[in-house]
């Protein structure tokens, strides 16, 4: 094999820029998040251009993917929440497609890159640090104050409760990016043996069935992780919404 | 009929007075339902975020030791902030490396459902 199962996540510039030191290329990373961007944006506002009161084909696509981030976010945050919901949806779109684009051979996966992931949970965190501020001002600090706690160990409990709080961008991240990145390796390992058992005769073709069955039992496995990822990072951001909106709960 | 129930001093027999009428329990009821139906989604939404139905065990494995992990290294990260920040410097760290463990089990406990959020309400989410 030419290539390793780590060589898919290599990053290269195509478009080479430097400002002042700091490197701002254009890599293929960039490539595959602009064509996320610009797809996702074209098909909705295509898909949704024609309005009609029976839906076509592609409107019903798109009104059902409406339907699915509003009642996620309006039954895990409350009706108040509409207002996140441009960002919630974007998110979700902008990982769903990610995910599924990845599935492609010889394509990038984006979300595969930690940078992506901790970028995107770090967003989630600040909006929810920032509008939890701004929305209930000192209230906002009781989500680090569980009720009935003697004052004897509350210093401590405050504690732990701001240290559990500050894992959340860590676990949001790392998780979608795990999955992702041991998802592809996986594939890529099993479909190598293919290759490496079908260079042995006739007894290695034979053997190279069970790999080949293996990687396209993961291919399918693959696509349902890459919908269910998109959908727990959505959720799991509108339930630290949901703090945001309502501490103290 | 009327001069019935006047005379018996029941209201039962008339329909007009008994309490709520059919059209009204059977509106009551759907409310119900519908109020019923809404509390099972959202428990339903939070336990899918937790991961439990429709992933496998090993998915469960991955965000729930990923949770204790990250407790660990956030509250050793901590320690060590503190340390740098106020010159005590075995001291932070040993301290909040500990407090992160405890904090990795309550996230732990909370992920499995044992233990409610912060607060203690009927909510159970982060």
């Amino acid at each position: 094999m030419a290539t390793g199962p780590i060589h898919q996540f290599n990053l290269y510039k195509l478009i080479p820029l430097d400002f002042n030191g700091v490197d701002l290329s254009f890599t293929n990373s960039s490539l595959f998040m602009a064509i996320i961007v610009f797809g996702v944006s074209g098909f909705l506002v295509w898909s949704t251009s024609g309005r009609g009161l029976v839906p076509s084909r592609m409107q019903s696509t798109a009104e059902l993917l409406y339907e699915f981030a509003a009642g996620m976010l309006r039954t895990s945050a409350g009706p108040e929440a509409m207002r996140f919901f441009p960002f919630v949806f974007t998110l979700f779109m902008f990982i769903l497609i990610a995910n599924l684009l990845g599935m492609f051979p010889y394509f990038l996966t984006v979300t595969s890159h930690l940078v992506i992931t901790a970028t995107l949970a770090l967003l989630v965190f600040f909006i929810v640090i920032i509008y939890g501020l701004m929305h209930n001002g000192l209230r906002f600090f009781k989500l680090f104050v569980p009720s009935g706690i003697p004052m004897a160990v509350m210093p401590l409990i405050v504690i732990i409760e701001i240290i559990s709080f500050f894992t959340r961008p860590v676990s949001h991240s790392v998780r979608l990016f795990a999955n992702m990145l041991a998802g592809h390796i996986t594939l890529k390992v099993f479909a190598g043996f293919v290759i490496s058992l079908g260079t042995l005769g006739a007894v290695g073709v034979a053997g190279a069935i069970l790999p080949l069955a293996m990687t396209i039992a993961l291919t399918a496995l693959e696509f349902l992780v890459a919908f269910l990822q998109a959908y727990v990072f959505a959720i799991l951001t509108c339930i630290y919404l949901n703090d945001a909106l309502h501490p103290g709960h | 009929m009327a001069g019935d129930s006047r005379k018996t001093g029941t209201e039962p027999d008339n329909p007009e007075r008994v309490g709520p009428s059919e059209a009204e329990l059977a509106a009551r009821l759907r409310a119900l339902d519908q109020r019923l139906d809404s509390k099972a989604n959202e428990k339903r939404v939070e336990s899918a975020a937790r991961g439990k139905p429709g992933s496998s065990g090993l998915a469960i494995a991955l965000s729930v030791s990923g949770a204790f992990i990250s407790a660990i290294l956030v509250g050793a990260a901590m320690g060590w902030g503190i340390d740098r920040f106020f010159g005590v410097t075995p001291w932070g760290m040993i301290v909040f490396t500990l407090l992160g463990f405890a904090a990795g089990i309550v996230n732990v406990l909370r992920m499995t459902g044992h233990m409610s959020g912060p607060g203690g309400g009927s909510k159970s989410g982060g």
